[in-house]
């Protein structure tokens, strides 16, 4: 007589020995293969008498069904502890350290303040204009209204070079060229670099940046200029900034006016860059001078319009806090390099 | 300019008015004042006393022992003054007096009590004289608050003189009461001047004006003048605005210039008889008043007596005739010159006074006669028995045409962008003198003053300046345009400058730095290099660096030397303008250059290159999208080390050059150190049209992946290898790369082995496909005489 219960008990205390997926294997094999214990058994089948072939072939198949599953719970088992232990064994990695790796190279500060004036002036419809170092006499002065023998040009110490043109001194020196090239009506910034012939100190540079913008159309008045100064300015600066107009003489613009803006830095409360006063003067600006559209080939009687210079190297110097202008073309990499790339 | 409010006042009433307020106005509607000053509010307690007696005190040379009579009482005081003289009316610090910071109290000088101190113009702040004590009328009353007698207290503001450039008119007084009687609606007063009927003598100055540059010559002559001193509140006005008082003859010539903006000269009339103006025809030599003797270059405008030259038009007069204290009688000279004439002459000169910088701002002609008759005016008014002793000769020669202007209320409100009443309009330019001649169908037709009408006030948008500055600035709503705003693109060649500018920085950890336009000569001695450049700056700060660049190298390397203290390696760029060439306009041919060095503190070559290198690749694969080569070959320029010197082409185009600096200035920064960079033509390489990505199709069917490896000779470059590999004669698809070389000093040839990717879209290789690829490929370098490598 076959004792199932027997071999069903060594079985299982076999399988529960078994440590690794191919001992499992082997027990399979052992009692479930080709030539098996359990197979072994089944293959007995013939021999056993037609009586008793019902109940052997129930023990067999009630053997080899629990021993199957045993294995299959077994495999279960040996799967979910697999993923268990390598979610156990995962390192656990700090993020809070602070990383090495760090944006070493740098913009210069005029480069990134201009980037967000173009953005800006993008927007708000302006197209971006490109304009010479080296500009001739003409387009840096006559063309602007200010003819040969005007005091004007003396208030500018101009670099002059020995084929008779000019390091131009202001961008306005593009808007002849610009207004010939588009014609009206006209929207453009044209940022770039001016030169003039002082001394150098503290906040005088004998090269500098500045962004001209100009706007030309059948009816651009002042009012058009205060609103799009300010909502510009605002967005320059990132909060709400009041303009105020005050009269400034610039023989390109008529009328001509010196812009003060509420100081970005107390709000007009009034504090040490704004001198107390609460106001900053920041850029000139005003109507294009009818001369000057006539020159750059535009109808004064049909269309007018607004013209501002606005001083980058200061605008950079007021964003970042820096105190010496002639830091801006020293080339010292430690200073300039804080400037990061945003 | 620095304007006397109390001098205002005698042009207009100022009653009632804050004064700050106009003063605000006025820096909001005119032109900017920079300062205001309260002269005279830190003094007090300072009588009138007359000293009664006199004594020496003993063992002192200096003090004096004074009994002084303040009306009330008699005060004894010690004084250090040597004007000191019984009957002298004075100014007296009681004790209590403040001047300025000094307490008046009882003090011993040289053991004797002083009960106040008598003071000097410069302790009472009225001129910075301390030489003596201040003489009043012996006439004044005696114990009377010294700020009843003089004008001590006053209120000064300056205005800075750049924002009235345009402003002739604004360079005197009265012109600014103008102003202030325009913003305040308070009425200017006339100027008292003297009844040019009342000039009756028959004498007649001769004058000749041969220079066209005079437009005008008014002069009249005045005798019989005692008094020597202007009065003074005369001079603590002069001194007030920056003036110091000279004489009575002189101070009037320049009260009347801070008055109404008209230089005037005063000659000695016992010296200058005549008056001749012209320009000399050769250099002259010529003393001016401040006793120095000036060259006067040959066209220099003068003004001269019996053809000797006694003053420079315009700009000083000259010490052969000026006012001495035994003169008793003037010829006045109130002229008009050429604004520029002047300018030129006085920047020659390197002289700018108060006459020149007046002249050169077109002052108006009409002008001359009102302010000699004010000169006389106010001499008499000083000097009772001074007489007019000629006829006034008047030269008029040039005069400005009156200009008229017509404008509509439509235009003004176009132009402004709000509804401004013709009321407003009509009143604030009359105010301002405008005269309205004609107000037909909406149209005014306005004649200009003369005093705007220089230079200053041409067409319609003038007009709108002088309403809407009046009318308030601040008054102005600000208002969008009508037109939508519609975003606008960013131009391709801005756009790929910044992008530039991000990659290099943001990717390669490269500085960006700012450099001058002109070449740093200390530098490029120090590195001894000589770059080239084909035009030079006339007027440059340093004379030595005056030569404008046409590389952006020098400027780079600079940067190197600045920094390299700090730094064992340095990455810096620029995109900066240079200048190669003249054109054929004998212009500039100014150009866009991106620079960029490589600096490593030891002997880093090949690394350093190949970082180059690997910038250099990705900007023109990921940011210009431009197929690059490069060319071997020697530079032309001496301070590049003559190997690895490759030109950077596009096509058949050359856009730049990558370069190691030679030996000979690289060891001047540091010995063994590594310097490399290269230079782009920015304005040529964003003219090129770059690659436009376009979608392949993509085969269905394996890949097949083959590796060769060739034996190439040492002088034989990547770029002819690749072509080769790149052109194989075949119908299947392949893609190439480089996947490794290996170039050993001691072989003779360098292995380079190239991957091979061979599909085909329409089916899966076979092996005789594969096979004859394969032989295409030997064969194809086998052409150019390479051997695989077996």
């Amino acid at each position: 007589m076959i004792d199932f219960d027997k071999i069903l008990k060594e079985a299982q205390e076999e399988l529960n020995n078994i440590t690794s997926i191919i001992d499992l294997n082997t027990f399979f094999q052992t009692y479930l293969g080709k030539a098996g214990k359990v197979t072994e058994l089944m293959k007995l089948m013939k021999e056993i008498p037609n009586e008793e072939k019902k109940n052997f072939g129930l023990a067999v198949n009630n053997l080899k069904q629990t021993i199957s599953q045993n294995i299959e719970d077994k495999e279960k088992f040996f799967a979910e502890k697999k993923i268990q232990d390598s979610i156990n064994n995962t390192k656990l990695i700090d993020l809070t350290v602070p990383t090495n790796k760090k944006i070493k190279g740098s913009l210069h500060p005029i480069t990134i303040v201009q980037e967000k004036v173009i953005n800006i002036f993008l927007s708000m419809g302006f197209t971006v204009e490109d304009g010479n170092e080296i500009e001739t006499e003409y387009n840096n002065f006559e063309a602007v209204n200010v003819p040969k023998n005007h005091p004007a040009r003396d208030m500018q110490d101009t670099f002059y070079l020995d084929n008779g043109q000019v390091l131009k001194t202001h961008t306005s020196a593009a808007q002849n060229r610009i207004m010939k090239k588009y014609g009206a009506p006209l929207k453009a910034i044209f940022p770039g670099r001016c030169f003039r012939n002082e001394e150098l100190d503290a906040s005088h540079e004998n090269t500098f940046f500045q962004i001209e913008g100009m706007m030309i159309d059948k009816n651009v008045s002042i009012s058009n200029l205060i609103y799009f100064m300010k909502e510009m300015l605002t967005q320059v600066f990132g909060k709400e900034i009041q303009v105020r107009l005050r009269p400034g003489f610039f023989p390109f613009v008529e009328p001509g006016f010196e812009l003060d803006i509420s100081c970005p830095y107390c709000n007009g409360k009034g504090c040490r860059v704004c001198k107390q006063g609460g106001w900053i003067e920041l850029c000139p600006c005003g109507m294009i001078h009818p001369n000057v559209l006539k020159m750059g080939g535009i109808n004064p009687d049909e269309y007018q319009g607004f013209a501002f210079g606005l001083g980058f190297s200061r605008l950079a110097m007021m964003n970042y806090d820096i105190t010496e202008i002639r830091l801006l073309n020293s080339g010292n990499i430690t200073a300039l390099s804080q400037a990061k790339i945003k | 300019m620095k304007v006397s409010i109390n001098w205002i006042k005698d042009f207009i009433d100022l009653n009632g008015i804050n004064i700050e307020e106009v003063i605000s106005k006025f820096t909001m509607s005119v032109a900017e004042v920079e300062t205001i000053e309260y002269k005279g509010k830190d003094i007090s307690g300072v009588i009138t006393a007359k000293i009664i007696d006199v004594e020496d005190v003993p063992n002192s040379k200096k003090l004096h022992l004074l009994k002084v009579d303040t009306g009330s009482e008699i005060l004894q005081i010690v004084c250090g003054a040597p004007n000191v003289r019984k009957g002298l009316v004075t100014a007296l610090a009681n004790i209590g007096a403040k001047l300025g910071e000094i307490k008046i109290s009882k003090a011993k000088l040289a053991g004797i009590e002083s009960f106040g101190m008598c003071c000097g113009g410069d302790e009472i702040g009225i001129n910075d004289d301390h030489s003596g004590i201040v003489e009043l009328h012996e006439d004044t009353p005696l114990g009377v608050d010294i700020k009843q007698i003089l004008d001590i207290e006053d209120i000064i503001f300056e205005i800075d003189n750049k924002s009235l450039t345009n402003r002739p008119d604004l360079w005197g007084h009265y012109g600014i009461a103008r102003e202030i009687s325009a913003l305040t609606g308070r009425r200017l007063k006339p100027l008292l001047i003297e009844n040019i009927d009342n000039i009756n003598s028959q004498n007649e100055i001769e004058v000749k004006v041969l220079s066209k540059f005079c437009n005008r010559y008014t002069t009249a002559s005045m005798e019989n003048i005692t008094t020597k001193n202007s009065s003074l509140n005369m001079q603590i006005r002069l001194f007030y605005c920056g003036m110091r008082a000279i004489n009575l003859l002189a101070d009037v010539t320049n009260y009347v210039m801070l008055e109404l903006g008209q230089p005037m000269h005063a000659f000695d009339n016992n010296l200058v008889k005549n008056i001749q103006v012209y320009d000399i025809k050769e250099d002259t030599c010529f003393k001016t008043l401040d006793s120095i003797d000036r060259n006067l270059q040959k066209g220099s405008m003068i003004i001269a007596s019996n053809n000797t030259p006694i003053a420079l038009a315009g700009i000083m007069g000259g010490e052969n005739s000026e006012i001495t204290n035994a003169t008793t009688s003037v010829l006045i000279e109130s002229a008009n010159f050429d604004a520029y004439k002047v300018r030129t002459t006085a920047t020659k000169l390197g002289m700018r006074t108060e006459a020149s910088a007046r002249y050169e701002k077109s002052l108006d002609p009409e002008l001359t006669l009102t302010a000699l008759l004010r000169y006389i005016y106010l001499i008499k008014e000083q000097d009772k028995g001074a007489k007019i002793s000629s006829k006034i000769t008047d030269s008029y020669i040039n005069k400005y045409p009156q200009i008229e202007i017509s404008i509509s209320k439509e235009y003004i409100d176009k132009y402004v962008g709000i509804d401004i009443k013709e009321a407003t309009i009509l009143s604030i330019l009359q105010n301002l003198e405008f005269k309205l001649l004609e107000n037909k169908n909406g149209i005014f037709k306005f004649a200009v003053p003369s005093f705007r009408a220089t230079k200053d006030i041409n067409g319609k948008a003038d007009l709108v300046e002088e309403i809407t500055r009046i009318y308030g600035y601040d008054n102005i709503t600000p208002k969008s345009i009508e037109q939508p705003v519609k975003p606008a693109l960013l131009d391709n060649a801005i756009k790929l400058e910044y992008d530039t500018k991000l990659t290099l920085a943001e990717r390669f950890d490269l500085n960006e730095t700012h450099s001058y336009i002109w070449y740093d000569l200390a530098c490029n001695n120090l590195l001894n290099i000589n770059p080239t450049s084909v035009i030079r700056c006339v007027n440059s700060i340093n004379k030595e660096n005056d030569k404008i660049r046409s590389t952006m190298i020098p400027s780079l390397l600079k940067v190197i030397i600045d920094n390299k203290n700090h730094f064992n390696e340095i990455g810096t760029f620029e995109i900066g303008r240079v200048v190669k060439n003249l054109k054929e306009d004998n212009l500039v041919d100014e150009r866009k250059s991106l620079g960029l060095v490589l600096y490593n503190k030891d002997n880093e070559l090949e690394k350093t290159l190949l970082k180059l290198k690997e910038i250099l690749n990705y900007l023109f694969e990921y940011i210009y999208k431009l197929d690059m080569f490069l060319i071997l070959t020697e530079p032309n320029i001496s301070y590049y080390h003559p190997k690895n010197y490759y030109k950077i082409m596009i096509n058949e185009n050359e856009i730049g050059d990558i370069f190691t600096l030679h030996i000979n200035s690289s060891e001047k920064i540091k010995e063994n150190c590594t310097v490399v960079g290269f230079e782009i033509d920015f304005s040529k390489l964003v003219n090129i049209k770059c690659n436009e990505v376009k979608f392949e199709k993509i085969s269905k069917y394996p890949t097949t992946k083959l590796d060769f490896s060739f034996l190439i000779p040492k002088n034989c470059l990547y770029k002819d290898i690749i072509g080769y590999a790149k052109t194989i004669n075949t119908n299947l698809n392949y893609k190439v790369s480089l996947l490794d070389i290996y170039d050993n000093e001691n072989d003779e040839l360098k292995t380079y082995t190239l991957h091979y990717e061979v599909n085909s879209l329409e089916r899966t290789l076979t092996s005789q496909d594969i096979e004859n690829f394969h032989t295409a490929v030997i064969n194809k370098f086998k052409e150019n005489d390479i051997e695989i490598k077996l």
